[in-house]
């Protein structure tokens, strides 16, 4: 008897929690609680809400304990503009399948549809933002999932406008699936560590598709940046992986693909860089390696400014860009090698796969651009055509150890 | 008489051409002179112009701050929005400098200028407040 006494006890202490959580608390125009607001102050820690159809009228509903709030059937949540409509200071929440929207605006402080500080193990997932300020800001907090959000600005309201998933001082986020438009950056990272991005894609954005800043140990692969002001800036982080990304029509004066600017130690590897007017602009990177990238008909597929220190670029594709590479530094240790340049001249008699002579991928009349470029209206002229054979039988202003000493014959697959 | 006034009709064009003045920060266009990036708020972009009228603008002061320390020769203007009045560019030895966490800058020094210290207390924001001098030293 004693023994069926402990044993009920126990199977009590077992079920009790999952008892207790098991009737979501509902809230709908018809039901009792007609306001999120009113649903979550009644819930207790471990609760779900579950928000029925309709448009919602409310604006900073504070989170403060851990439940979990779900949209069913897309209901609206409409800011009014405002202020923020979700914020969330509690650890272990979730918000997913709503559509919030009218976020409000301000000078001095950043209302988002979500807002999220000192919190940990959140979920945002699977809501529609529109007409946000910022999307979704997370301040101070750590291992965040935000996973297939499709976030919203107003374009025309150019700068006027925040980020779609702002990162500051965090750690551990996982932000997938995501698609984020006509906001300043599409994803901004700052002071945002051992991340991962992914599948996201980010395009017509007033600044750009990603932005890292003082960001280490992050990896982003298989997102699509395209049409932003400019792709993807890193600056100021160390151990940043890119990998398999779409770099895509990133026109403008000022316009890149990705920009690197002091940063440390990356890998970028397998991406894929089309149409834009810098593929990748360098500018004080150190120990960064260059594999298998396919970089095509960009303007200047890669152009190096300042001190760049053992740089390793090899098996990449540069096919048709106007320029390959425009360099206004010495040397520096950098290597080229086993690359592919559609517009390398040379034989191959041994028939083994790799150019008998080296490729010297600075072209004079890229200096001269640099310098001046309204030049660039003469790139077609066969005066050019002249000044870069001569350059290239006898190099005098190009760097002379600047050459990939194995050029492949074939792009490589 | 009439060879004076053509003469100073033309010295006086070229004063004007050569009038050392700021430029305006084309925001959402313009780029940091310092950062390559784009200049994108007009609560915190920083103009310095060169003794030859050669116009440099930054997507913030401690870009300016940091770009300064390059310079041989002192700037005829070093220029810094007014927090307080998005777009409008003060001198910046006559401003006031806040580093506080609550206004977030973009080049992460989480520093705001201001016309003056009554205007950082209407604000209530906690920070350390600097002069122009005494910024030059903390940012470094």
């Amino acid at each position: 008897m004693n023994f069926f006494k402990s044993c009920c006890t126990i199977l009590l202490f077992i079920l009790y929690p999952i008892l207790g959580t098991s009737q979501p608390i509902t809230v709908c125009s018809t039901c009792p609680l007609q306001s999120i607001e009113a649903a979550v102050s009644k819930a207790e820690a471990g609760a779900t809400i579950l928000v029925k159809a309709g448009t919602y009228q409310e604006h900073d509903i504070a989170i403060t304990k851990p439940i979990t709030i779900i949209g069913q059937d897309t209901p609206t949540i409409d800011g009014e503009e405002k202020g923020s409509i979700f914020r969330v200071n509690a650890d272990s929440v979730m918000i997913s399948g709503f559509r919030l929207k009218n976020v409000g605006f301000s000078h001095t402080t950043n209302y988002a549809a979500v807002h999220v500080f000192e919190s940990s193990d959140f979920t945002i997932s699977k809501n529609i933002m529109e007409n946000v300020f910022f999307g979704i800001l997370i301040e101070r907090s750590k291992h965040g999932e935000i996973n297939g959000n499709m976030i919203s600005g107003e374009s025309d309201a150019e700068f006027y406008s925040g980020n779609g998933i702002h990162g500051w001082n965090s750690s551990h986020l996982m932000i997938f699936n995501n698609k984020i438009t006509a906001l300043r950056d599409g994803i901004y990272l700052e002071f945002v560590d051992d991340s991962e991005i992914a599948e996201n894609e980010s395009w017509g954005n007033v600044r750009y598709g990603l932005h890292f800043m003082f960001s280490n140990r992050d990896n982003y692969y298989n997102n699509e940046f395209r049409e932003n002001g400019s792709g993807v800036a890193v600056m100021f982080s160390k151990f940043i992986n890119m990998r398999g990304n779409r770099f895509y029509k990133n026109w403008g004066t000022a316009s890149f693909g990705l920009l690197l600017k002091e940063i440390y130690d990356a890998e970028i590897e397998e991406n894929d860089f089309y149409q834009n007017t810098v593929g990748i602009k360098v500018d004080g990177s150190t120990r960064i390696s260059y594999k298998r990238n396919n970089i095509r008909e960009n303007g200047w597929a890669v152009k190096i400014a300042g001190g760049c220190y053992t740089n390793i670029f090899t098996q990449n594709n540069f096919s048709y860009n106007s320029f390959d590479l425009s360099y206004n530094s010495k040397m520096n240790d950098n290597k080229f090698y086993e690359n592919y340049w559609s517009s390398y001249t040379g034989y191959d008699l041994d028939k083994d796969g790799i150019g008998d002579l080296p490729f010297r991928p600075v072209k004079l009349f890229s200096y001269v651009v640099n310098r001046t470029p309204e030049t660039v209206i003469l790139l077609r002229s066969f005066f050019v055509d002249i000044l870069n054979f001569s350059e290239s039988v006898s190099p005098v202003f190009t760097p002379d150890n600047l050459a990939d000493s194995k050029p492949l014959m074939k792009p490589y697959q | 008489m009439r060879r004076f006034l053509s003469m100073s009709l033309i010295m006086g064009f070229f004063l004007i051409a050569c009038e050392i003045k700021p430029q305006p920060i084309n925001i959402g266009h313009d780029e940091c002179h310092f950062c390559s990036m784009k200049i994108m708020d007009n609560k915190f972009a920083a103009q310095i112009v060169t003794k030859t009228g050669k116009a440099y603008k930054y997507d913030a002061a401690e870009c300016m701050i940091r770009h300064l320390k390059t310079f041989d020769e002192e700037p005829e203007l070093i220029l810094v929005m007014d927090y307080m009045e998005p777009g409008s560019l003060i001198n910046a030895k006559d401003a006031v400098f806040l580093v506080s966490e609550d206004i977030k800058s973009p080049m992460g020094a989480n520093l705001s200028v201001f016309k003056n210290e009554e205007a950082i207390t209407t604000l209530n924001k906690s920070g350390s407040i600097f002069d122009w001098r005494s910024i030059q030293d903390h940012l470094n």
